[in-house]
């Protein structure tokens, strides 16, 4: 997984905004099926800003050990809780969206993240079974 | 007890486990992160990328389970 943390971000930026894309167009295409598109919606921009954190985060304290110096605080798990219940709150309470769809619009980027990373451990695979094999 | 106070004690149940098993993932997984990065410092992205993945992983269940558990014990 020889990615660096900013071009993951910038891969997850571009995926939330396709996924915003297709919550529009379902959301203005079928109007019966608004609850769902509008939850999944609120719940992936919900996922992006968690991802965000964990990455300021998880730098911080790569920064940290690779300086030799501790560092005593967490890793804001708490931050991103308060973020995906308060986005739950905005979409079921305030904007009356469902809240399974929410849930999963907030699920949605970690696992995206996973197949990002997976797919580019592959290609890195293959890239040094080539460098080995002596095709570069 | 009324049907209510078994719905709080359900979510705290839901929502505290859920927690358990995230912070003993995301410590192991720290733990040998910065372990690698006092290592091998020149590795310190690819560590951390991975980490990054780890973590969002291991952390998703535990938010939606809170999520679900304030929703439903409301």
């Amino acid at each position: 997984m020889n990615v660096d943390l900013p071009a993951m971000l910038r891969r997850l930026t571009r995926i939330t905004f396709f996924f915003l894309s297709i919550g529009c167009i379902g959301f203005a295409v079928w109007p019966d099926y608004k609850p769902y598109f509008g939850g999944f919606m609120i719940g992936v921009i919900g996922g992006l800003i968690g991802s965000f954190h964990l990455a300021w985060k998880v730098s911080r304290i790569g920064d940290l050990a690779a300086a030799g110096r501790k560092s005593r605080s967490g890793l804001g798990f708490l931050s991103r809780a308060a973020i995906g219940v308060l986005a739950a709150l905005v979409s079921v309470e305030g904007l009356h969206f469902n809240l399974a769809a929410t849930a999963a619009g907030i699920l949605a980027l970690p696992l995206v993240t996973l197949l990002l990373g997976l797919l580019s451990s592959r290609r890195l695979r293959e890239r040094q079974s080539a460098d080995e094999r002596g095709e570069k | 007890m009324d049907l209510n106070t078994y719905g709080y004690v359900a979510a705290g149940i839901v929502f505290g486990l859920g927690a358990l098993g995230a912070g003993i993932g995301n410590g192991l997984i720290f733990s040998k992160t910065v372990e690698g990065i006092s290592r091998q410092p020149e590795l310190r992205g690819t560590l951390t990328s991975t980490a990054f993945i780890g973590v969002g992983l291991v952390e998703a269940m535990p938010i939606i389970s809170l999520v679900l558990a304030f929703m439903w014990a409301k």
